[in-house]
């Protein structure tokens, strides 16, 4: 589970073009949207949809069902960790 | 001084001309289909204009083997029967011509980028040199022979609207006495794709202001209003462009507030700009694209500004599609119908309200109404809103 | 209706630093993390939006942005390497999960849209991509708003170079003697003067190709003697000569045959050329008439291969 928060992180970074974090920067458990966390939108979750599918195949056709699955790190990763194919 | 429409020109997915569009509404006759016009993987439904590119250059007596981008065939169409409409004397004084477009000649481009790719000395000239979006602009007006002011406005979804206002600007200003305003966009690859990364795209025909809504279909068209002031006006007239405004939300770079701050401030000041008093608006062409956001932000907006008393409004996106840089250049022709005809226009696939604002749209075709003002709004990426405000004018 | 006074408050100009023997012209960049220090709307911002904000940004470092009545931007191209890269996502991975980002960003009014967004500011916006004339639309519409009642006006142009578009341009025959370059230039246009001023915008005139030499003089005459001037008044001609020679016989006619006393001024060897290239002549202008107290009006006439032309006045009459 570390190494796949570990993973994660990266390819937030990598991916969401967050210069100057680095995966230390990132709490497993503070919110990724919204001013109080790592500040990310509405298109951000559009491109964690596609780190989805094309790093781990799953598909997530309705965008509003990441509200909850993409609050944090970890919950990232335990989505992942269960729908993995 | 006042600002005056005097002449109207549409194509879109309904039909070719005004009147072929009216009938289409008067029978309940939507624009949506499959993607006919380039190969894609997409199965979205669009409403394509039911005319090739080749059939579009035998309407206009244009030669078939020059390369037109299709926005500017189909602008050329929409302006031509805007200007025929007027019975302007183009030579008779100052004419000017402004136009929008989000894609421009992508069309063309899409294609020329696929041989390129491959090797940067493949690829036809003739389909990369009319890319930009100035160029269907210029074709557009030297087919009127317009040769006074002429640009493009490109503020993505709000861009006619954006042109209609320039327009009466450059009129106001003593700049030009009369001005061709509207828009043109074609579908293309590019786009459609585009909107799909974004996931708003609708699988399925589109349900603006349903509580079901799920996202927008796209369209093609152009449509183009001539504006005069009162000095120059020499036949009858259809309605004044009484109202105008254009804000920038500066909320998020596509999505609106929740509470859309940005569709109240732009009709608030046009409404404040046409000195209406907002109980005579009679109607909304409401931008409604069928998109969970824009819906709902759009009716609280409405709901801030009109209270308990909110107009008839719908959104005719169900019938067009979403036209992008066209839209509001086809829906102006559409408002300015709706107060020089009384006539509503139906919001298709409505079943049940927005269950935050309880707002329900106008669901069949009437005329002869007494439409006295009517609002209608386009909002745009880039927090880009914009609204404007048709009257009637009896006895001017 | 009369035009009312309008004044060039303030200047920013991001632009190339001239000839170093390529046949494109760079840009010279700021380090944008300095400028732009938003660093979640920086970072999704393509080399093209990045220098259109940061030089808003520069321009108006002496206002609030509440200041600001209008936003106005112009761009010939658009943000091409946005436009490129969705595009090459699209054909690379047939269409399939393709990033929103690039998309988003390609469209033209995205710089005038983060410049709104960064700075909260909810005014007029708009984006006009007219060629040749993007920059010249921009500032008739500042004109307008000021005669309008507006106080501040910001106005800005912006085009890129991509190996794409110039390889492009280089078989389409655009390029010969000629070094395509880049920039972005932002004004702030204002109805008073105050202690910053560096000239009057008087007027600015469009049009296309003339059918001859002495319809472009009546032209020229007719433009001058609306802002109450005549040629002799003219001290600087700037043109905009790019090096094609066929195209720059009708700069060199103006300048000998309409107004051989005036001192003849080019801009395009430093900022090369592309279509918003009006933007640095106007930027340049300002600046002599700030320097130069023997200068007091300037006549920028500019042409985008032969089609689009354009007459801008500056002047130093306060």
């Amino acid at each position: 589970m570390e190494q796949l928060i570990e993973k994660i992180k990266k390819e937030l970074i990598e991916e969401l073009n967050l210069e100057e974090i680095t995966p230390q920067d990132i709490d497993d458990n503070a919110p990724l949207f919204g001013s109080e966390g790592l500040g990310l939108d509405s298109i951000d979750a559009l491109e964690i949809i596609l780190i989805l599918e094309r790093n781990y195949g799953i598909k997530m056709a309705n965008p509003s069902e990441g509200k909850e699955i993409f609050y944090s790190v970890s919950t990232l990763a335990t989505y992942i960790k269960e729908n993995q194919k | 001084m006042r600002i005056f429409v005097t002449g109207i020109g549409v194509v879109s997915g309904i039909g070719l001309g005004v009147k072929e569009n009216i009938d289409a509404f008067r029978h309940m006759k939507h624009g949506m289909g499959k993607v006919t016009l380039f190969p894609t993987e997409l199965d979205m439904p669009v409403s394509e204009v039911k005319l090739t590119n080749e059939e579009i250059k035998s309407i206009l007596a244009l030669q078939s083997n020059k390369t037109y981008s299709r926005a500017t065939l189909l602008g050329m169409l929409a302006a031509k029967e805007a200007l025929d409409d007027s019975r302007l004397n183009i030579s008779s004084c100052r004419v000017g011509f402004i136009s929008s477009t989000s894609v421009g000649g992508m069309d063309l481009s899409e294609n020329f980028f696929i041989q390129f790719k491959e090797n940067n000395s493949k690829g036809r000239l003739r389909e990369i040199a009319p890319h930009d979006c100035g160029d269907s602009t210029e074709k557009i007006a030297s087919f009127l022979g317009v040769q006074g002011f002429v640009t493009t406005v490109n503020t993505a979804c709000s861009s006619a609207a954006n042109a209609v206002m320039l327009g009466a600007r450059l009129i106001k200003n003593g700049h030009l006495d009369a001005v061709i305003v509207g828009g043109t966009d074609s579908l293309c690859k590019f786009t459609l794709n585009g909107f799909n990364s974004l996931m708003i795209l609708d699988k399925e025909h589109c349900r603006p202001l349903d509580n079901s809504r799920a996202g927008l279909n796209l369209g093609e068209g152009a449509g183009y209003l001539v504006l005069q002031s009162e000095k120059t006006i020499a036949q009858q007239l259809y309605c004044e462009l009484s109202g105008y405004a254009n804000v920038n939300e500066a909320y998020h770079q596509t999505g609106s507030s929740p509470e859309g701050l940005g569709a109240y401030m732009s009709m608030d000041k046009a409404i404040q700009k046409s000195g209406v008093p907002k109980e005579s608006i009679d109607y909304i062409n409401l931008h409604g694209t069928g998109t969970p956001t824009n819906d709902l932000s759009e009716s609280r907006a409405i709901q801030r500004i009109f209270g308990q008393r909110v107009p008839l409004l719908s959104s005719v996106k169900a019938f067009i599609g979403h036209t992008l840089g066209a839209s509001e250049g086809i829906e102006a022709v559409y408002s300015v119908l709706s107060v020089s005809k009384g006539i509503i226009y139906p919001n298709l696939n409505f079943v049940h309200p927005i269950k935050e604002t309880g707002l329900v749209p106008v669901t069949h075709f009437k005329d002869g109404l007494n439409i006295r003002h009517v609002l209608s709004n386009s909002f745009g990426f880039g927090g880009n809103n914009s609204s404007l405000l048709f009257s009637s004018v009896e006895g001017v | 209706m009369m035009q009312k006074k309008c004044y060039i408050n303030s200047i920013a100009s991001i632009h190339p630093e001239g000839d170093d023997g390529c046949s494109q012209l760079h840009a010279c960049e700021p380090d944008y993390k300095m400028v732009i220090t938003n660093a979640g709307l920086r970072r999704r911002m393509s080399r093209i939006i990045k220098m259109g904000v940061a030089c808003a940004l520069n321009c108006m470092k002496n206002y609030a942005p509440s200041q600001m009545d209008a936003v106005i931007t112009a761009t010939g191209l658009g943000c091409l390497s946005d436009t490129e890269k969705f595009m090459n996502a699209l054909i690379d991975n047939e269409e399939r999960l393709l990033n929103p980002t690039p998309f988003i960003q390609s469209t033209p009014n995205t710089i005038g849209g983060q410049i709104a967004l960064l700075c909260q500011i909810y005014a007029y916006n708009v984006t006009y991509t007219h060629r040749g004339l993007s920059f010249e639309t921009a500032l008739i519409d500042a004109m307008m708003r000021i005669n309008e009642g507006d106080g501040n006006v910001l106005v800005g142009a912006m085009d890129e170079i991509t190996e794409t578009s110039y390889l492009i341009m280089k078989r389409m025959g655009l390029l010969k003697g000629v070094k395509a370059g880049e920039g972005a230039h932002f004004f702030v246009l204002g109805k008073e003067p105050n202690e910053n001023t560096f000239a009057q915008l008087k007027g600015v005139d469009t049009f296309m190709t003339q059918d001859s030499e002495e319809a472009l003089g009546k032209r020229i005459d007719k433009f001058l003697t609306s802002n109450g001037l005549d040629r002799m008044d003219v001290d600087c001609l700037m043109t905009g000569k790019n090096g094609r020679q066929r195209l720059d016989t009708i700069y060199e006619k103006m300048e000998s045959r309409l107004f051989p006393n005036a001192c003849h001024s080019t801009f395009k060897d430093i900022c090369g050329e592309y279509q918003t290239a009006s933007a640095f002549a106007f930027w340049k202008a300002a600046n002599i008439l700030k320097e130069d107290a023997m200068i007091k009006n300037i006549l920028i006439y500019n042409h985008y291969n032969n089609i689009n032309h354009s007459l801008i006045l500056i002047s130093r009459d306060i």
